[in-house]
């Protein structure tokens, strides 16, 4: 049966860092967060502008390609503010988590409960953030290049949630007293995209449309998808160890850029409360405890696309990190 | 009737900003140090999900669960935010002579 949100935490490895370390590491300011948003928001503006004034060319298509995929990456900072470790002040957190939030076609609250049950039961029996559970399904691993899984799933939940209607699976993550802000957050996700359509049907032009809800079909594939699919696919299910469940990756500024540091993401779910842009400084910290990181994203798909294959013939197949020797005679 | 006070810790043990746990007779505290230096003491459970609190991290008058995020002010015991709902319990706390007392019960 799966987990539900009340099921005692698992045991969890966790890795030593030093108290101290480890409090320098916790420690957070606004000022950082937002500059690191304020450089994505100007990013993804000059695109938009950008794609606007390629409009009826050749170029039109890369460059709203390019504002997608920057979009896509929105999911970044939204993901970082569930945890409300960017910002020092909670206000300014929740004001920025709604706002981007349904920027991305995510309903705020259910998604953070979501992603709390992640973090419990991370490729335990239940844990829907996997996108791909195993064995790995080839057509949805291309389908989900054209964000066919995101837009059935998360708009469709929020327009059930404004409608008052609560079915077993949200029951098992949301707890009740959470449920009346949910479905309050439903309706105005609900709303804003209401207004974006009514803006096209009065403006007679497609364009909020397109900056917005169609972003997210022909940008997320390609940016946040492909990134973010190396998180967890291939690897174990079934472990209380992220080492074996989760990867990390090195990469260039660029991507860390825009994947706010989530590269060093077994770092994040072994110590979530470290606020993104010290990410780089726990993965020095810990590295001595951890598996190898990947490379980049490529040599994570690499690796993905082989158990994917692989998988097809053998289902119970799955990648095994390997520890470091201490780590190994530890367990 | 009367209350118990148990010795949880030296009052140097912790740094202000900071949270030790005490384990008492199959219960779980945490003792925690604000930045002013003033000691606290509240469940050593987060409400959502048991995690430790001891692991948490003190800013300003939260203490926030190690697992979840979930935040707490630990002066009230008030629950600051989703996924922590329900509040902690709180307990009354002297220091005498370097050593941080909270009364259980």
């Amino acid at each position: 049966m799966s987990q539900a949100a009340t099921a005692d935490l698992p045991a969890w490895h966790r890795c030593e860092i030093d108290r101290k370390a480890f409090k320098a590491l916790t420690r957070r300011d606004d000022r950082t967060a937002l500059l690191w948003l304020a450089g994505h928001l100007a990013l993804l503006a000059g695109l938009g502008v950008l794609a606007g004034v390629a409009l009826g060319t050749g170029w039109a298509v890369p460059a709203f390609l390019a504002y997608g995929i920057v979009h896509s990456f929105l999911e970044s900072p939204v993901h970082e503010m569930h945890h409300g470790t960017p910002f020092r002040s909670r206000r300014l957190n929740e004001a920025l988590h709604t706002v981007l939030a349904y920027a991305i076609m995510k309903e705020p609250v259910y998604d953070r409960w979501a992603h709390t049950f992640h973090h419990s039961f991370t490729a335990l029996d239940g844990d829907e953030e996997i996108e791909l559970p195993r064995p790995t399904s080839l057509r949805q691993m291309v389908v989900n290049f054209l964000s066919w899984d995101f837009l059935t799933t998360h708009p469709v939940i929020a327009v059930r949630h404004a409608l008052g209607r609560i079915d077993a699976r949200t029951r098992r993550i949301v707890p009740e007293s959470e449920h009346r802000r949910m479905v309050w957050s439903s309706r105005g996700f609900v709303a804003v995209y209401a207004a974006i359509g009514l803006w096209c049907v009065l403006g007679q032009t497609w364009l909020p449309l397109v900056y917005t809800l169609l972003a997210r079909v022909f940008g997320r594939g390609l940016g946040m998808y492909f990134v973010g699919l190396t998180q967890h696919a291939g690897l174990a299910d079934g472990v209380l160890d992220h080492r074996l469940n989760t990867r990390t990756f090195l990469s260039n500024r660029l991507v860390r850029f825009l994947y706010w540091n989530m590269n060093y993401h077994v770092e994040h779910h072994m110590f979530p409360q470290v606020p993104f842009h010290a990410l780089p400084r726990l993965h020095a910290e810990l590295k001595d405890q951890m598996p190898p990181p990947y490379p980049g994203v490529l040599a994570c798909w690499k690796e993905m696309a082989a158990v994917a294959w692989r998988q097809q013939r053998e289902p119970e197949y799955v990648v095994r990190r390997p520890l470091p020797d201490a780590a190994v005679a530890a367990e | 009737m009367s209350t118990d006070w148990i010795d949880a810790c030296a009052a140097d043990d912790l740094e202000p900003e900071d949270v030790v746990g005490v384990r008492h007779a199959d219960r779980h505290y945490a003792v925690i140090r604000d930045a002013e230096g003033a000691f606290w003491a509240v469940d050593g459970l987060c409400t959502h999900q048991r995690a430790p609190l001891a692991r948490g991290v003190v800013l300003d008058d939260v203490i926030e669960c190690p697992v979840h995020n979930g935040r707490f002010d630990f002066r009230t015991g008030a629950a600051k935010g989703a996924p922590a709902c329900e509040p902690l319990a709180t307990y009354p706390v002297r220091v005498e002579a370097g050593r941080v007392w909270i009364a259980v019960g």
